[in-house]
């Protein structure tokens, strides 16, 4: 039985034994609605994760890379050059955005629903996460920042088109987010 | 009108309606900044911001074949507005409704409109972090949407 409202499915013009594949891998992904209809049980290996899994997956990757730089860089401010009192401003700004981060992992995590046998995605821990960030275990510069919130909020936009409505709002939030952290950078470095 | 037409237009409606609002707003906003001021301009900028989304939203309803809802004559206040501390905060509360209506646009599963959503969730959140000179971790998310 092929769901009518099955996404991948309905919008293939492919035929023959690719069609044939996809409308099987299609319903294997939906072992509950053909339990439902035909009682048939569905065994073996776990269905591939649909697309969006992936998706979320790589954003919840992002966001804990973020979280890494951060702490890799609070680690570091020390060594700034930074007066006390400008010092003690740059490390509450890093904090505050460093905190969005980690409400923003948060709430992606909580999002993916991983089969049962499977690790949770976030391969990164934020205590041990800094060795493992860009730039080889050097701490970015507050420029570097910069343009990593710009560059993870472009791709959390570029990646809505084909999420659920629910998950693309969260995205769409989440790069709003990280856009703000830009002009709050570099507003705390100014004064 | 089919339903998802009309969960199309409903949604543009919604921001169209914050849209009007903020370009109200905004008026009350510049009204109470010092005359000539940086904020000032920051506030006229912004509210020229908000009425070119107003018209490009009004435009969108047009072209789906609805009518765009007029604006209100007046709109109340959340709070009192009488001094520069306070038409600040009311910038802040108009920009984090724009942000929460554009919200409505992203869960349309139309691709053009979800990414116009989000770019308009951005660019309101940009400008609320200007007047409240801090980051939000979640624009325009009701709280009560969070998990956890």
């Amino acid at each position: 039985m092929v769901m009518a409202g099955d996404r991948a499915a309905a919008g293939s013009e492919a035929t023959g034994p690719a069609r044939r594949a996809l409308l099987i891998a299609s319903a294997t992904a939906l072992p509950i609605v053909l339990s439902a209809c035909n009682g048939i049980k569905v065994l073996g290996a776990p269905p591939a994760p649909p697309a969006d899994v992936g998706t979320l997956r790589t954003a919840i990757d992002d966001e804990a890379e973020l979280v890494a730089n951060y702490l890799a860089v609070t680690g570091a401010t020390g060594s700034a050059g930074l007066g006390a009192d400008a010092h003690g401003r740059m490390a509450a700004a890093l904090a505050a955005v460093l905190s969005d981060h980690r409400q923003h992992l948060a709430q992606l995590k909580s999002r993916l629903v991983a089969p049962a046998g499977r690790q949770p995605a976030a391969a990164h821990s934020p205590a041990g996460a800094g060795a493992g960030s860009r730039g080889s275990g050097v701490a970015m510069t507050l420029a570097q920042l910069e343009q990593a919130e710009q560059a993870a909020s472009d791709r959390l936009i570029a990646q809505l088109a084909h999420l659920p409505a629910g998950l693309a709002q969260l995205f769409a939030s989440i790069a709003a987010s990280e856009a703000t952290h830009v002009p709050y950078l570099r507003a705390a470095r100014r004064h | 009108m089919t339903n998802a037409t009309a969960t199309v237009i409903a949604a543009l409606q919604i921001a169209l309606a914050a849209e009007q609002a903020a370009g109200y707003g905004y008026g009350v906003v510049g009204a109470r900044l010092p005359q000539g001021s940086a904020e000032q301009a920051l506030a006229t900028a912004d509210w020229m911001a908000h009425v070119r989304a107003r018209d490009q939203l009004s435009q969108l309803i047009t072209d789906r074949g609805a009518n765009p809802v007029p604006a209100a004559v007046a709109y109340r206040m959340p709070g009192p507005v009488r001094t520069p501390a306070e038409a600040r905060a009311l910038a802040v509360t108009l920009e984090d409704r724009v942000a929460g209506a554009y919200l409505e646009l992203v869960a349309l599963p139309e691709s053009g409109l979800r990414s116009l959503g989000a770019t308009q969730v951005r660019a309101a959140a940009l400008r609320a972090e200007a007047w409240r000179g801090s980051a939000q971790a979640f624009p325009g998310m009701p709280p009560a949407s969070l998990r956890g």
